[in-house]
């Protein structure tokens, strides 16, 4: 049996296929290659893991495992025909480490190919757990500013999308006042809106929460088609932050602003678009992480926000994948032995962080 | 002065488990009592040779808590977790001695993918295990000191060491050494970099090895204290 196994990597484990628009269910449990050209337009400020990210640097190298709930996720998002409906939301949940987020990357760069505008939040909890600014919102009352942070995702948007930015019919709809003497005129391109997000750090929170609406107003009037991808929704749902403004009072997840743009934007009341949301049980605290299902993760309150959805199960690796998963280890090196692959399996339940965490010291 | 090496019976010797022969002073088993034959390959070999009547009146002492039929049973790894833990934090000893392995892996990888020609990659050692126990193999001291008084005087004499105490000694200076570090480096990247240079036969503790032999050497005079 593991003779079989092994001959079956040699042969077939390689996906050589390079669109994600033209893969298959033939070409599941494959291995491809994430070429460095899309790695450095995308994912260059978040939204690879820690773990996939030491891979590539010891192996040399970096291979995704083509699995079903890719292929389903991409099933959903070819077949859409009519941009006139309301988005749909598609929401991925699973235990931790079995894969959520390589499948958001995969979304991602099918949406990169077919030309979307893309709103990608590569790690919620980072803004309310290691938040590097906190201050009292100028405009929206008793809500708090994480305007740093603001603005680095801004120049996130930016290097994701450089060439829509320079599409001239991405302009504003109205005048912007930030302050007495600050203002945006009507019609500006958002390119202008977004630099000003970024210079003028003060207005960053703000400047997001417009950039936010005028995006649905965009989609919806078909002059862009938006992805919207976040990864750990739950963590908005959180009863607790490490916020800490000056007067040292409570804060929520609910009193920051950019949770009210984000859960604005993720609303159903515009169309031409996708919203793809994962849910994790690390974005949780850490006393509220025992089941993975949606909610029990989310809350009521967090459920109704995004009712109704397409759930999409990460489960485990299957028989095939775990195989040809062991075998990529052991073709670079990682895994030094042929024998153990039952107890593997047993130890790690066929979670593939545990996994590359199991075979480290193998 | 030679001391007689001692003679396990054939089993003990198959499981590789000789160095955890307990001090005969803090035994709770008396001499009659075998090591625990917990591998399957030792059992299924001591069937297929028709040994199985040996053991049949035989008390066994129980195996330890990590002593496992696991594949990937290793007691080397266990010896040294446990001389690394400190007030019975297993937990944290295993947790740093499996970053250790990985960063002792994820080192020698990366040389491997950078290495150009096939001899070079040939010469490189790819499994953190072997390095670990070529390390202990190229740093175990052959002699100790130990300080004798004889009127009045104290003397640095040499004395033979025996296995078991020669490979606590040589991990116990690896340990050390590796503490032995500025605060933003991590421990286990330490000592993983001593172990892969402890292989190679350089580095600090083969020099801490080299030097207690010196001083043997020059206190050879009075090795005859050590008989009284």
């Amino acid at each position: 049996m593991k003779l079989l196994y092994t001959v079956y990597y040699k042969l077939q484990s390689r996906c050589e296929i390079a669109l994600r628009t033209k893969h298959s269910k033939q070409d599941l449990y494959k291995f491809y290659t994430l070429p460095d050209e899309v790695r450095s337009a995308i994912f260059e400020l978040g939204g690879i893991t820690r773990v996939f990210n030491e891979q590539t640097q010891i192996f040399n190298e970096s291979s995704i495992l083509i699995r079903n709930c890719m292929l389903e996720l991409v099933g959903y998002l070819k077949s859409m025909t009519n941009f006139d409906r309301p988005s749909p939301r598609f929401v991925l949940y699973g235990e931790h480490g079995v894969g959520k987020s390589m499948a958001l990357v995969y979304a991602l760069q099918y949406a990169h190919e077919n030309n979307y505008l893309l709103v990608h939040i590569p790690w919620v909890l980072r803004w309310f757990a290691y938040p590097k600014e906190v201050s009292h919102s100028l405009t929206k009352e008793g809500m708090v500013d994480l305007n740093i942070d603001a603005a680095m995702w801004l120049r996130h948007f930016q290097k994701q999308n450089t060439k829509w930015l320079e599409d001239p019919r991405l302009t504003t709809s109205q005048e912007y006042v930030w302050s007495p003497r600050e203002k945006s005129e009507a019609n500006i391109p958002l390119a202008a809106l977004i630099e000003h997000g970024i210079t003028r750090v003060k207005y960053a929170s703000d400047v997001v929460d417009v950039l936010f609406t005028e995006i649905k107003k965009l989609s919806t009037e078909g002059v862009c088609r938006t992805f919207v991808c976040v990864d750990g929704y739950n963590s908005f749902f959180a009863e607790k932050t490490n916020c800490k403004p000056e007067d040292k009072s409570k804060v929520l997840p609910s009193r920051v602003t950019l949770t009210r743009s984000v859960i604005n934007l993720v609303q159903s009341d515009w169309n031409n678009g996708a919203i793809v949301l994962a849910l994790s049980p690390r974005a949780n605290l850490p006393d509220r992480r025992e089941s993975h299902l949606p909610l029990y993760m989310l809350k009521k309150a967090g459920f109704e926000s995004i009712d109704p959805f397409v759930p999409i199960h990460v489960p485990e690796l299957n028989d095939e994948e775990f195989h040809n998963l062991l075998n990529l280890y052991e073709s670079k090196k990682w895994l030094q032995t042929s024998e153990g692959r039952e107890e593997i399996a047993f130890l790690t339940k066929r979670v593939p962080q545990k996994m590359y965490e199991f075979c480290s010291f193998k | 002065m030679l001391i007689p090496k001692l003679v396990y019976p054939q089993a003990l010797l198959f499981t590789r488990a000789s160095i955890f022969k307990t001090a005969v002073r803090s035994a709770s088993f008396g001499p009659q009592f075998i090591d625990p034959i917990f591998k399957h390959e030792d059992i299924d070999r001591i069937i297929a040779n028709n040994e199985l009547k040996n053991y049949t009146d035989v008390p066994v002492k129980p195996p330890t808590s990590f002593q496992t039929c696991s594949t990937f049973y290793n007691p080397v790894k266990e010896k040294f977790i446990n001389y690394m833990m400190k007030k019975g934090n297993k937990e944290l000893a295993r947790e740093v001695f499996e970053y250790t392995v990985k960063s002792i892996k994820r080192i020698q990888i990366e040389k491997y993918n950078k290495a150009t020609s096939d001899e070079e990659r040939e010469s490189i050692i790819l499994d953190p295990y072997v390095i670990i126990d070529k390390a202990i193999e190229n740093t175990k001291p052959i002699l100790k000191l130990r300080s004798i008084k004889r009127a009045a005087v104290t003397y640095q004499v040499p004395i033979p060491i025996s296995d078991k105490e020669a490979r606590f000694k040589c991990m116990k200076w690896h340990i050390e050494i590796a503490k032995d570090k500025p605060s933003e480096v991590r421990f286990s990247d330490n000592l993983a970099q001593i172990l892969i240079d402890g292989a190679d036969n350089k580095g600090k503790v083969v020099k801490k090895k080299t030097d207690l032999h010196r001083q043997c050497e020059a206190n050879r005079a009075y090795a005859h204290y050590y008989f009284g």
